[in-house]
């Protein structure tokens, strides 16, 4: 039996990333927390997540940076952004290199963080971002 | 200065009648001074010869002559574009002071608010819960819906500026419209589009959503009986004053109408007519982010009973005019 879609959210917010991480397991996906880009990154080679949850203001490697390196780690990675404030820069700078990113605004409505989840993994499943 | 076209016009004459008259007085004593040996110098308004106003700023010396008598030596220049070109500064430095703190700020407001939403989710979703205890929960969630909408409207100005890009102004009006469907059908309000469809503007899609949202919602919550009308017309256009191209949207109801003694504050913050639904943000957001635009809002209203109404008309210029599309047809 094929096994339920691995997620990891990144948050340095731990009870944000706790409490997704405990609805994304209600809804049958298997998730796991990470609070920084670096350990994101690490975690991300070792397990290869079917889908990355990831906040964008972060000490040390932001979300953007940590989101990039894992989508060249991970090909198969699609990637959801969020954010409590505007990133212009740093997604201009992405974009700049080629990575183009559309970010969630937090808070986010789990209903519609979920929806963007199964659109991505059921019905856009080479999609890399949202 | 004046705006005479003929010498006639002034010479020989006095300037009080085109001093405004609250500056008259002001201007008297000024000239009083100067003729006592005092010099100095004063910021008046005039309106000119043909309706226009000005702002100068006069400086103003006594000179003596042989019999020691004081003559007036008076130099008085129109200040009006350096006094226009100071206050758009001081705007400008106001703006960026507001939204510097409003990122601060909503970063850690939002923070909180994402993990309280979450939390909520979860124990709503306690097999063992009571149905009061889930009523609660219900009313929890829905207050927190409040906050972060108030969030939104006063931290979100700075946000959503990520990726403007070339948006079809009759597609955002007709996408918003949709979602405000369930208001509009339970409401039973009639809405009528003007709308030319070929119409594009360069903007950040968030930006524009929040002024045309706000607009709507304004419309929709005006109407104090079912069956109101809402009229949209969205058209191509230049701006009257410096030809700039942009497009020009119109938002019209039937509905209660703005009292002329709340229509000079209706921009302000925090200042609301809907006493248990309004924040009093809305209008004030449009304002702020029509003016990091550099566009305008023009309001037209009436209050009086069965004739009442409002019309808010707003330019967007358009920051990359060579692709925007003008005329086209017309959808409705």
């Amino acid at each position: 039996m094929k096994s339920a879609p691995f997620i990891l959210v990144v948050d340095d917010e731990p009870v944000v990333a706790g409490s997704l991480v405990q609805i994304l397991e209600s809804e049958g996906y298997r998730a796991a927390a990470e609070s920084d880009g670096l350990s994101a990154i690490q975690r991300a080679e070792q397990d290869h997540p079917d889908l990355l949850i990831c906040d964008v203001i972060m000490p040390g490697v932001d979300g953007i940076e940590a989101a990039r390196r894992i989508m060249k780690l991970c090909p198969r990675t699609r990637t959801i952004l969020f954010s409590g404030r505007s990133a212009a820069g740093l997604l201009q700078h992405a974009s700049d290199k080629g990575f183009r990113f559309d970010v969630m605004m937090k808070p986010v409505k789990p209903a519609d963080l979920l929806g963007a989840i199964r659109r991505l993994l059921e019905i856009e499943p080479y999609a890399r971002a949202v | 200065m004046v705006g005479a076209t003929d010498p006639d016009a002034v010479i020989g004459k006095s300037i009080y009648p085109l001093i405004t008259p609250e500056h008259r007085e002001r201007f008297r004593r000024f000239n009083e001074n100067v003729c006592h040996g005092y010099k100095g110098s004063l910021e008046f308004d005039i309106v000119g010869l043909h309706g226009t106003r000005r702002h100068m700023e006069i400086h103003g010396a006594p000179l003596r002559d042989r019999d020691d008598t004081i003559l007036h030596l008076g130099v008085a220049r129109d200040v009006t574009e350096s006094k226009r070109a100071e206050e758009a500064l001081r705007r400008s430095e106001k703006l960026a002071a507001v939204g510097r703190l409003a990122a601060t700020v909503a970063h850690e407001i939002n923070n909180p608010l994402e993990s309280v939403t979450n939390l909520l989710y979860l124990a709503k979703k306690d097999p063992s819960l009571g149905i009061d205890t889930l009523q609660h929960l219900l009313l929890a969630d829905q207050e927190l819906e409040r906050v972060a909408q108030v969030a939104r409207q006063t931290l979100g100005f700075y946000r959503d500026t990520t990726n403007p890009s070339r948006l079809n102004v009759a597609k955002a009006v007709d996408e918003l419209l949709g979602v405000y469907g369930y208001r509009l059908r339970n409401r039973e309000i009639t809405v009528t589009k003007a709308m030319d469809s070929s119409v594009t503007v360069f903007a950040s899609s968030g930006e524009f959503r929040q002024v045309f949202s706000n607009l709507i919602l304004n419309a929709i919550d005006a109407m104090t009986a079912n069956r109101g009308k809402i009229w949209i017309k969205v058209r191509g256009a230049h701006d009257w004053r410096d030809g700039r191209r942009g497009v020009r949207v119109t938002i019209a109801d039937n509905g209660c109408g703005i009292g002329p003694e709340h229509m000079p504050r209706i921009f302000d913050s925090f200042y609301t007519t809907k006493q248990d639904i309004g924040t009093g943000l809305g209008l004030w957001l449009v304002r702020n982010i029509l003016q990091k635009h550099h566009g305008r809002i023009h309001v037209r209203s009436r209050s009086n009973r069965g004739k009442s109404g409002t019309a808010f008309t707003v330019f967007w210029p358009d920051s990359n005019e060579a692709s925007i599309s003008l005329p086209g047809a017309k959808a409705s």
